[in-house]
């Protein structure tokens, strides 16, 4: 599937400061096709979770279209959006995302039953043991460390295998070892057709990278 | 796991809150189920005194204290026992305006074997009584024969059992519906009877007459009924002239002073619902406020994940929903509870009629404190599960990361 | 904590069948000081919110699962037991007018009936907590 942005920006009114807005992007247009791990790094503050919750149907532009494949995301009503960001958008966000109420598994399973489908365990079960959370099947998120909330999150995307995954900072609260392993499946989704964009502003995901956009006070250049 | 094993995740998990909303919305059914319950049974109850005086006049003896023991009397059920000479009844009847007029001779007895207490007993002329006759002849499809007795229906005991009175045996031959008046509690029997009655008492040292020394018949009251289209108040008056040692009562005063303190305790428990409510209802509203805060992150995950909107407010809404109706069920119960088993002690402390309502009429009760109660559940959730819908995830989950 | 919940509400509703039964929940009380009908069922709804009230405090107190069980058990009978005592084992006042009728035996019962259910829950989260700790 292809994910194409068309000219997106964002501005951010500001009350108090030397300008009237804040531009977060400025006109971008960018093209993430399938098979293709993309990387986009650069410093905090740069503009890369605004682009990406733009590109993830979940933050509307202030100027330019998001297309997957020919459907304008944003010419969709709020239902017809959502659930095509259910079925076709991966989401792994910046910050703790767990619903506190139930447990890990129960978390893994959840997209997959938003919309009435049959769960998918067999997949849940394969991504709790490659990210090393077997153990903590039961426990609830609020006994989680960061690190384990993150694999948590991770399984969760991976296990409801959608067209494309968007990771914000997603080995943010990983050691080396763990790394290693969700950036190989990450590479491995891309290698089975997904489209597959990690925004981190570290280097370790260079390496598995098919292509790298580095982002600089809201403007993307190509590595 | 369906939608709705999710919705019982999310209460059960947040036990605090879930509990809170059930006991706000249990305290509103509650509150609503028990006044309404009360409140109908204190019309109910005037109602059926109402109905059951039948009379427009009530002639007692002159004494002060007679009038005020008639009162407590058809109310409380509280033993009355006033004397006055039984010539009154022909003076009563050759007054002006008078349609027909009975009497009933009080007594008390000393403790009826069915009974820790005394009771009060009632004798009256089945050939020409207008008041309680009718009432008996429900029950009862022979006249009140010699030493037979029609007990009201909290007098313990039953149709076929022997009625100790003063050592005289009387056979229960009826007990009466529930009336919700003091009348309840009496035991009813022919003039004969309660002559009988009279003799034993004075054989055990208990004196019926009166105070005039005169070795003559008494009555207690007399029941008037004034020819139609006469003036009740009219003939009130010419009764408090002509019959002397008597007081004429209007019963119709009677029932406005017993209205009046009935509208009081109506309005008393209004005030006492709304207090419950107004303050059950800004609480909820504060709890409400405060899940917003609480849950803005976990439904910002529902979004992240492609729940709607209008799936996510439904959500919340159906948890609403179910909070509010089990707290209105449990409310519900739990006013059954407070209200029914106690409604004696409920009624004693009133001192006004009570009869409670058919059980159709509690079912509907129930079911419009319930209805209403999940009604304005749902109405002060909506406001929160309409902003929470709005929840921005990016945002939101960005927050503390 | 939630095994200590229920043996709170047991305590407590123990603790108010003993002092009502006593006070403004006892048997009738005649003015010429004899004894009324109801006196011994006042007493006997006494004796019986004394036990459960014993039983209550040692619940909260023994930690073995199946001693506390049994207690349970054993709580769960004697408030049968007390539901039965005011009227069915003990005659009460005839005249519903009565205190004993219109006060005690209403708010006994409920009382009773109140240490019943509570029990049978307190057995329910009792026994769910030994099949979770079971190897």
């Amino acid at each position: 599937m292809l994910l194409r942005a068309e000219n997106i920006s964002r501005r951010y009114f500001r009350k108090h400061g030397e300008a009237n807005f804040f531009e977060a992007v400025r006109p971008v247009s960018l093209t993430l096709e399938s098979g293709k791990l993309t990387v986009l790094n650069g410093k905090s503050g740069s503009g890369k979770t605004t682009l990406l919750n733009m590109l993830a149907g979940l933050l509307n532009p202030s100027e330019g279209k998001v297309f997957l494949d020919r459907t304008d995301l944003y010419a969709l009503g709020d239902k017809e959006l959502s659930r095509l960001r259910c079925e076709k958008i991966g989401v792994i966000p910046q910050g703790r995302s767990a619903v506190d109420t139930l447990s890990v598994y129960e978390n893994i399973l959840l997209p997959g039953i938003l919309y009435g489908e049959t769960p998918r365990t067999e997949e849940a079960e394969n991504w709790i043991a490659v990210l090393g959370i077997s153990e903590l099947r039961n426990a609830m998120p609020a006994e989680l460390s960061g690190g384990e909330l993150r694999r948590m999150a991770i399984a969760r995307t991976l296990t409801a295998s959608p067209e494309v995954i968007l990771a914000d900072e997603p080995t943010g609260d990983l050691d080396s070892d763990n790394t290693a392993i969700v950036l190989t499946a990450f590479q491995q989704a891309a290698r089975a057709g997904k489209t597959v964009l990690v925004v981190s502003h570290e280097t370790d995901a260079e390496a598995y990278a098919d292509q790298i956009y580095h982002m600089n006070h809201g403007m993307i250049e190509q590595e | 796991m369906k939608h709705f094993s999710l919705m019982i995740r999310n209460l059960t998990r947040r036990p605090g809150r879930t509990i809170s909303l059930i006991l706000l919305t249990a305290f509103l059914a509650m509150s609503l189920f028990c006044g309404t319950v009360v409140v109908s049974s204190l019309r109910r109850g005037l109602n059926s005194m109402e109905n059951r005086l039948g009379a427009d006049i009530i002639v007692v003896p002159a004494e002060a204290e007679s009038k005020a023991s008639m009162k407590n009397l058809l109310l409380q059920g509280t033993i009355g026992t006033f004397y006055m000479d039984a010539s009154a009844l022909e003076r009563v009847r050759e007054t002006e305006g008078v349609g027909k007029a009975s009497a009933q001779i009080f007594l008390s007895s000393m403790k009826a074997d069915c009974c820790s207490v005394k009771v009060q007993i009632i004798g009256f002329d089945p050939e020409n009584d207008f008041v309680v006759q009718p009432w008996i002849a429900e029950s009862l499809n022979h006249q009140l024969g010699d030493m037979e007795v029609v007990v009201g229906c909290r007098v313990e005991t039953e149709v076929g059992n022997n009625f100790r009175i003063y050592d005289r045996n009387c056979l229960v031959v009826a007990k009466l519906a529930s009336t919700g008046t003091g009348l309840d509690t009496a035991v009813y029997c022919n003039m004969n009877t309660i002559h009988m009655l009279l003799q034993a008492a004075e054989e055990k040292g208990i004196s019926h007459k009166i105070d005039s020394g005169n070795d003559s018949e008494v009555v207690s009251a007399i029941y008037v009924k004034v020819l139609p289209g006469t003036d009740p108040g009219l003939v009130n008056n010419r009764l408090n002239g002509h019959v002397r040692k008597a007081t004429a009562i209007r019963t119709a005063g009677m029932m406005t002073e017993v209205a009046d303190s009935l509208g009081g305790v109506s309005r008393t428990i209004a005030v006492l619902i709304a207090a419950v409510w107004a303050l059950s209802l800004i609480i909820l509203f504060i709890v409400f406020s405060m899940m917003v805060n609480e849950r803005r992150r976990e439904l910002a995950v529902y979004r992240l994940l492609g729940m709607s909107r209008k799936m996510l407010s439904g959500m919340i809404l159906k948890e609403t929903a179910l909070c509010s109706l089990t707290g209105a069920l449990c409310g519900t119960a739990l006013g059954a509870i407070l209200v029914f088993p106690f409604t004696t002690l409920i009624e004693t402390s009133l001192k006004l009629p009570y009869l409670t309502p058919d059980a159709g009429s509690v079912v509907l009760y129930a079911g419009i404190a319930m209805i209403v109660t999940v009604l304005v559940g749902c109405a002060a959730g909506s406001r929160t599960a309409s902003r929470l819908s709005r929840v921005d995830p990016g945002t939101t989950l960005r927050e503390g990361a | 904590m939630k095994k200590n919940v229920f043996c709170g509400i047991l305590l407590v509703l123990a603790a108010v069948i003993v002092i009502g039964s006593v006070t403004v929940l006892g048997p009738c009380v005649h003015e010429d000081g004899s004894e009324a009908p109801c006196a011994r069922a006042g007493k006997a709804v006494f004796c019986d919110g004394c036990v459960l009230a014993v039983l209550a405090a040692l619940i909260l107190l023994i930690r073995k699962p199946s001693v506390r069980i049994v207690l349970l058990f054993v709580t769960l009978f004697v408030a049968a037991v007390g539901i039965a005592l005011p009227g069915t084992i003990f005659p009460v006042c005839r005249m519903d007018t009565m205190h004993c009728r219109a006060v005690m035996q209403p708010a006994m019962i409920i009382l009773f009936a109140s240490e019943l259910i509570v029990s049978v829950c307190g057995l329910i989260v009792e026994r769910n907590r030994i099949r979770r700790e079971r190897p």
